[in-house]
């Protein structure tokens, strides 16, 4: 397998900012360079060197093998080239990317793509919460890109989302799309309660009938809508879960809210 | 221990000292005569062309309190984009637009500032302010405590109370809360937003009380004089922000007759309404006035340019404020009716006519305002900008061509609209060393600060001279603080805890039957729990010494 590689020897004694490790900001450097990078953890630095062994060739793709979760912000801002994850991604992975590809062989902490605008993240496990939202004190969450999460994801996903495709395969936790400004949700498990709190506008696609409808939400009958048509089967190359849906889906029900806030948000459940 | 300060081209300004070469002398802390032949001098540090100078005092900065607290956490965003890592001595902590308490004393120290003074500290909010002071480190901190839109004093004024009476509250409010001074905040207005009016002129009636600025005013700066505080009344005049406030901010100096008064931020009071835009700027009848008037002292509360977040205890301004809030998130509060507060986050463009010529506007200030005893250098931090820009501010005051060079790339009507290109003063280094040591020094009544003088606290700056005062100010060579080296070259290299400054007045306390009743029927404490002891604010603001300053101020 071409690009660099950094295995993780033993678990690091706090948790670590591993913002620093983009393929983009690595490429080129010599190992031993690469090696003597010092990474902010809580109260000290740690060199790479120390945390990894390294090895490869420092190209456009990067793999970082046996993470264990305490790495946090992997992929940070990254712009270009391909990110390899393997085992438990800790949190912030992709917050803020801006291009490039993040693929996590694994599973992935809270905020996972949180702010991202532009590129792609495909989570083989489950993420935590907040996923494709924004952090505390931001406006807005994900405003462009696709996140696609072939596992779980927990609860506030695609909160305050504004821009952008987060795609789930498996069920999602409380608060889905809460506060959703625009963007598109499509989630083929279930939806815990109260999807769509707040919501202003924006679509999320349920493959399954929520939990709970909030009252909030009106009834706009059964529809077959051709964008949506024309969303799924645009779908089809994400695996054949997304492609079975595009082929079976007759029609949706729509639903429109939140009223409690603009209301211009839908709600499409498939029957 | 004796250390030796040696060769350095002194600048003291309170001692007439300007760029004399001598050595300095302290022990345990304190500045001292130089020794008799033949005692140990232990340590020598080598100033040989270098300015020495007292350390720093920002009489107008917002480091505590209830308004500072909500900013941070209105804005964690801000602190994310600006880390400080464990480095050294100091310990992990973010700046950003609302800095957490260690950024702030790291920052200050490193650039050579050694005492701060919080201007808004709300009487009910004191305790807290006092611990986020307490945990700023390093430099000396003292408050000024609001007055003047609490209701107490609102109904003894219109009441027709004895000026006696009033002497009294404001005396047990400095000392109930451990401030040193009072400051009052759109006089009377924040009390009057609270009964639905918008603004408030010096002469406006306040809708409830029946009472007017003025009266304010005058009540306040009477008892200030009375009691003998040194620091004059701390004045946010009314109209903050709003064009044509120029003629509020007369009728403020006005109202004072004479009594000391001092202007805080006057670049936010300073506007005119000429022009197509209906904004103009006022500083030259505003500098004329203030250069007539021996009784009036100023802050500018410059703006630079950048994201920033204003904290204000003028609610009424604030909400007016908030349309421009960016991000757009803001928070305008009561508190415990004591007063308000409002924080509003704010991005001044230079491509922006109005942010171009308010950072004119407080130039001028700087320039037309004659005598550097009586204008202080401030951004009113965080309000205006954040205060590590003041080497920048300090740039633009000495150096005139960048001056206009800045001006050139700033929205062309800045320009125009103001007399800022046509100024061609450029302040020395001895008149820096004025508005930022001596002048702060004095007006606060600190004997012991802003000066080198044997018997000063050793708060000694020492900085490489260089052509750019911007990089000489950013990173001194040495600053001690009380005989510590708790900088070099802008790195921290000893976290040491300041004093605490308070003033305390001697009153009648027969004030305190009046005030206990009012406790009972009106607060969420009782008044023993509401005071602040000595002991208290030591424990909880970290202070190895609280330093009572004379009330001795006549006339
Ligand atoms: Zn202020």
């Amino acid at each position: 397998m071409s690009g660099l590689r950094l295995s993780l020897r033993a678990r690091p004694p706090a948790r670590v900012d591993g913002s620093a490790l983009l393929p983009e900001k690595l490429q080129g450097q010599t190992l031993d360079a690469i090696r003597r990078i010092a990474l902010p953890g809580w109260n000290e630095f740690h060199e790479v060197g120390e945390l990894f062994e390294v090895s490869g060739e420092a190209t456009d793709r990067l793999q970082i093998d046996q993470l264990d979760g305490s790495f946090d912000r992997l992929g940070a801002l990254a712009t270009a080239g391909t990110l390899v994850l393997r085992g438990q991604a800790g949190d912030l992975v992709g917050e803020g990317l801006r291009g490039a590809s993040i693929e996590i062989e694994g599973a992935a902490g809270d905020y996972l793509g949180c702010g991202m605008r532009r590129g792609r993240i495909e989570v083989r496990g489950n993420a935590g919460h907040f996923a494709g939202s924004g952090r505390a004190g931001e406006l807005q969450g994900m405003s462009g890109g696709t996140l696609l999460v072939r596992g779980d994801v927990g609860d506030r996903a695609a909160d305050r989302m504004r821009r952008g495709l987060l795609l789930v395969e498996g069920d999602a936790g409380d608060y889905l799309a809460s506060r959703m400004l625009a963007g598109t949700v499509v989630l083929l498990g279930r939806a815990a309660g109260n999807a769509g709190y707040l919501m202003r506008r924006g679509t999320v696609v349920l493959d399954q009938r929520p939990a709970q409808m909030l009252p909030t939400f009106n009834a706009n009958g059964r529809q077959d809508l051709l964008a949506i048509q024309l969303l799924l089967r645009s779908l089809g190359g994400e695996g054949p879960r997304f492609s079975r849906l595009a082929a079976r889906a007759g029609g949706f029900e729509r639903w429109l809210g939140d009223l409690a806030a603009s209301g211009q948000g839908e709600l499409l459940v498939s029957f | 221990m004796l250390t030796r300060i040696a060769g350095g081209r002194v600048i003291d300004p309170a001692n007439g000292v300007n760029d004399v070469i001598r050595d300095l002398y302290v022990r345990d802390g304190v500045i001292v005569d130089a020794p008799r032949d033949g005692e140990r001098i232990d340590r020598t540090i080598d100033a040989a062309g270098m300015i020495v100078m007292a350390g720093a005092i920002d009489l107008h900065t917002h480091i505590g309190g209830g308004k500072v607290n909500i900013a941070r956490a209105l804005l964690p965003e801000f602190d994310r984009l600006d880390p400080m890592p464990a480095h050294g001595v100091c310990e992990p902590c973010t700046g950003g637009a609302a800095p957490s308490t260690l950024a702030t004393g790291y920052r200050y120290a490193a650039m050579g500032y050694t005492a701060c003074f919080e201007p808004a500290m709300l009487p009910v909010n004191a305790r807290q302010a006092h611990m986020e002071m307490g945990d700023t480190p390093i430099v000396d901190k003292g408050a000024y405590a609001l007055l003047g839109n609490d209701d107490f004093f609102l109904q003894l004024l219109a009441s027709g109370a004895e000026q006696r009476e009033i002497d009294d509250y404001v005396a047990w409010t400095l000392h109930a809360t451990q401030a040193a001074g009072i400051k009052v905040v759109n006089a009377g207005g924040i009390s009057a937003f609270k009964f639905n009016a918008r603004s408030l002129d010096v002469d406006g009636e306040h809708p409830h009380y029946r009472v007017t600025p003025r009266q304010v005013l005058g009540a306040l700066t009477r008892a200030i004089d009375g009691l003998g505080v040194p620091h004059p009344l701390h004045v946010h005049g009314s109209n903050l922000g709003v064009p044509g406030n120029a003629d509020s901010t007369l009728a403020t100096i006005d109202a004072a007759e004479g009594r000391r008064i001092h202007l805080t931020h006057l670049q936010f009071h300073s506007y005119g309404t000429e022009g197509d835009r209906k904004f103009s700027s006022a500083a030259q009848r505003i500098a004329e006035k203030v250069n007539a008037s021996p009784n009036v002292s100023v802050d500018v509360g410059q703006i630079l340019f950048g994201q920033t977040v204003t904290c204000s205890g003028d609610s009424m301004m604030q909400h007016r404020n908030a349309r421009h809030a960016r991000p757009a998130k803001w928070v305008v509060m009561d508190i415990e009716c004591d007063a308000g507060c409002g924080v509003v986050p704010f991005r001044y463009r230079d491509r922006d006519f109005v942010n171009a010529l308010q950072w004119a506007i407080g130039l001028e200030l700087f320039l037309l305002v004659r005598d550097p005893w009586r204008v202080f250098l401030t951004t009113d931090h965080p309000n205006g900008g954040p205060f590590w820009s003041y080497p920048h501010l300090i740039k633009l005051l000495m150096d005139r061509s960048f001056r206009n060079e800045v001006l050139s790339r700033l929205h062309p009507e800045a320009a125009t609209s103001s007399t800022l290109a046509s100024l061609e003063r450029e302040y020395s280094l001895y008149e820096i060393a004025i508005m930022t040591r001596a002048a702060p020094a004095r007006i606060l009544g600190l004997a012991d600060r802003g000066h080198l003088g044997p018997g000063a606290a050793a708060d000694i700056v020492v900085y490489e001279p260089h052509s750019d005062p911007e990089v000489q100010f950013t990173a001194p060579r040495y600053v001690f603080k009380d005989g510590t080296v708790v900088a070099e070259r802008g790195e921290i290299k000893a976290v040491t805890a300041g004093s605490i400054h308070v003033v305390k007045p001697e009153f009648d306390r027969g004030i305190e039957r009046k005030l206990d009743d009012w406790f009972r029927r009106h607060h969420t404490q009782s008044l023993a729990s509401f005071k602040i002891s000595d002991e208290e604010v030591c424990v909880c603001g970290r202070a190895p010494k609280l330093v009572t300053h004379a009330c001795t101020h006549r006339g």
